[in-house]
């Protein structure tokens, strides 16, 4: 086994940012980094067509500072507002880099969770619809995740703990039930176990293990996964940044390119281009579907729901409150939804909306509505 | 506006290529004018829900009738509309405005076709008429399955195009979101629609776009913007409706439904007129976590 060298001078958190010298440069000092045990190495893959550390430099933002930038790199100081830090004004650093996609950038920060999810997650969510989290669906997890496996060989993956929601039957008030299981699991397990209860995985905890005489033994290495394109480590960032990132970035950079220059006004002759969400079988058979969708419709998030018409085929008008982008849903075929964006559609709200009908409804494929105007 | 659609769809399907025949004008709404020997209006214009041009020679007059009344007593009107049509109509695209013969395509709900059927040549009887040009009524009906189709059924007469006529009494599928598509999402006809539906537009679609303009970078509560009636009436026509192309092309929506529309809105304390069609528009704006 190769062994890791000791470090000859270690840095910390607090260190890391000292010198910017490029992505790769700054990835290999990883190598010495030592972390506390509160600490962790966060990630956060953000899609904005604008460069993110362009958006956090705009006046509105308040408490965000840019300290220092090279070619790829902004290091970010951000002071956290007492009110979301039990009355104590916090500052700390965190970097943004430019990926090989003009679309997509990283948020990189060290320290612990709760800053993280207090502080740097809430800044980034506060530039939508300009900046967004990609979302990934629980297909795109499990391969994400096994190409993970496989550049690990001959260590492994093993899951230690997830966070999910299980959809309830019918009968049950609540539409979902919100679960965190530990567990000690290989991936295909816990997926297959996933699909059976009907459940879907809004994070995943795994480690990194070694595989001895089957039985895996951890290697300390511990990752949390959120299906909204972030993660955090407790070391190996080395790997996972020629691995994990690189695959979330692509991503990213995929699907944010998917859901871009959708809107009427832009298009010529303001023609539509509607998407297709598809499901690998019937589920519109029964209208008690339909009704359950604009239902689901009905709860967007800071949105409006007009429902035009919801038996024997569904068309609901869905408007963001946050950037006036609208969409038509129609229900026409058992098998998918057509989601029309209208004359103003930003490509984060085209987005939401997808997500949201992923979360709450049911998860498809979605794909460009091919123009082929057969008459059967 | 599906079944006139799916009717317009059918006749550009060319199943040889499988392709939209481009060369087949259609519009809307287009103004027609009666001759002095028009049965029912002589030299009065009309405007039947749809016109086709098929070919410089041949045409397709086609006027849906989504809400017959119940009682087909009250069935006259449609049926008179109908012999108005049967009339040498000028307002083609040909010079001369001519065209050598056209159809005459009545589109009613496939439960009354029969009914419409029957009433309509007992009518034609019993005051003397007959039909000189080649007439048909075309049931429509939403058919589900594994896809939404609009279906098209021939159920009485005959049409020039004895392919398409035979290719409709067959009953023709045409997918919805096609049409959706394929005739980029239009959600007006020649009619007036439904005050509610008008404002659904305006408010989700329109205004949306206004307000959107009017953002900035530190925006809180809600996002005022300016309107006239025109601007609102020509976006809609632009992207919902039909904007007009000439003298004999409408334009729909027209501008007084806007102007309803907008005093709605001012009546509902949603928007604010400032001075003759001219108005301010409010739309609410939400900040905040996402999560």
């Amino acid at each position: 086994m190769k062994r890791q060298s000791t470090p000859l001078f270690e840095v910390t958190s607090k260190e890391i940012f000292s010198s910017l010298d490029g992505w790769q440069g700054l990835v290999n000092r990883f190598s010495d980094l030592r972390l506390d045990t509160d600490e962790a190495i966060y990630v956060a893959v953000v899609g904005s067509r604008m460069p993110l550390s362009q958006l956090l430099i705009t006046p509105s933002l308040h408490g965000v500072k840019e300290i220092r930038k090279t070619e790829s790199l902004s290091l970010f100081s951000h002071q956290l507002r007492g009110e979301h830090n039990k009355g104590k004004a916090a500052s700390r650093q965190f970097l943004v880099a430019q990926t090989g996609h003009p679309i997509v950038s990283l948020v990189l920060y060290i320290g612990s969770s709760d800053y993280w999810r207090k502080g740097v997650l809430p800044l980034i969510e506060s530039l939508y619809p300009k900046a967004a989290f990609p979302f990934l669906t629980q297909k795109e997890i499990q391969l994400t995740l096994g190409h993970l496996q496989k550049s690990l060989r001959p260590q492994g993956i093993r899951i230690v703990e997830f966070s999910s929601k299980k959809r309830l039957p019918g009968t049950a008030r609540k539409k979902f039930q919100s679960v965190r299981e530990w567990t000690d699991a290989d991936l295909d397990t816990v997926f297959s176990e996933a699909r059976d209860e009907n459940i879907w995985f809004r994070s995943i905890k795994f480690d990194i293990v070694d595989i001895n005489n089957t039985t895996p033994i951890s290697t300390g290495v511990r990752t949390v996964l959120s299906k909204y394109g972030y993660f955090s480590c407790s070391g190996r960032f080395e790997f996972f940044a020629r691995t994990l990132v690189r695959d979330l970035v692509e991503m990213s950079a995929k699907k944010l390119t998917f859901f871009s220059d959708r809107d009427r006004l832009t298009n010529p002759n303001h023609d539509p281009k509607p998407i297709k969400i598809s499901f690998d079988r019937s589920i519109f058979v029964k209208s008690d579907q339909i009704r359950k969708l604009t239902e689901v419709m009905k709860r967007f998030r800071h949105g409006t729901c007009t429902v035009l018409h919801s038996n024997p085929y569904m068309h609901v008008s869905m408007v963001d409150n946050i950037d006036y982008s609208s969409a038509d849903i129609w229900v026409l075929s058992q098998e998918e939804i057509l989601v029309v964006p209208q004359l103003q559609a930003s490509a984060s709200a085209l987005k939401r909306i997808v997500n949201h009908i992923f979360e709450n409804f049911r998860e498809g494929e979605v794909s460009d509505v091919k123009e082929q105007y057969t008459a059967v | 506006m599906f079944a006139t659609l799916a009717l317009v769809n059918e006749v550009r399907w060319d199943s040889q290529t499988k392709t939209l025949n481009p060369a087949v004008r259609f519009e809307v709404g287009r103004r027609l004018t009666t001759s002095n020997n028009n049965k029912i209006s002589p030299s009065t214009d009309v405007t039947p829900d749809c016109t086709i041009q098929c070919n410089s020679s041949q045409g397709i007059v086609a006027e849906a009738k989504l809400g017959l009344p119940r009682n087909s007593d009250h069935w006259e009107g449609d049926f008179e509309q109908l012999l108005k049509y049967d009339d040498e109509l000028a307002g083609w695209w040909n010079s001369g405005e001519t065209i050598y013969r056209h159809d005459i395509v009545a589109l009613v709900p496939i439960e009354r076709a029969v009914l419409f059927t029957d009433n309509l040549q007992t009518f034609l009887q019993s005051n003397g008429y007959e039909l000189e040009r080649k007439t048909s009524v075309v049931g429509f009906f939403k058919k589900s399955g594994v896809k939404d189709f609009i279906g098209l059924k021939k159920e009485w007469g005959s049409l020039s195009d004895s392919k398409l006529g035979s290719e409709l009494r067959k009953t023709k599928l045409i997918a919805f979101d096609k049409i959706l598509v394929e005739y980029r999402d239009r959600k007006f006809v020649d009619s007036e629609p439904p005050l509610v539906y008008l404002l659904q537009i305006i408010w989700d679609n329109i205004f949306t776009v206004y307000a959107a303009r009017e953002r900035t970078d530190n925006p809180s509560g809600s996002t005022t913007f300016k309107v006239t009636v025109d601007q609102v009436a020509e976006e809609i026509r632009q992207n919902y409706g039909f904007p007009s192309t000439g003298d004999r092309s409408p334009e729909i929506p027209k501008k007084r439904w806007v102007t309803k529309a907008l005093s709605t809105l001012v009546e509902f304390g949603m928007a604010k007129r400032i001075r003759q069609d001219h108005y301010e528009g409010v739309l609410p704006r939400y900040h905040g976590r996402l999560s």
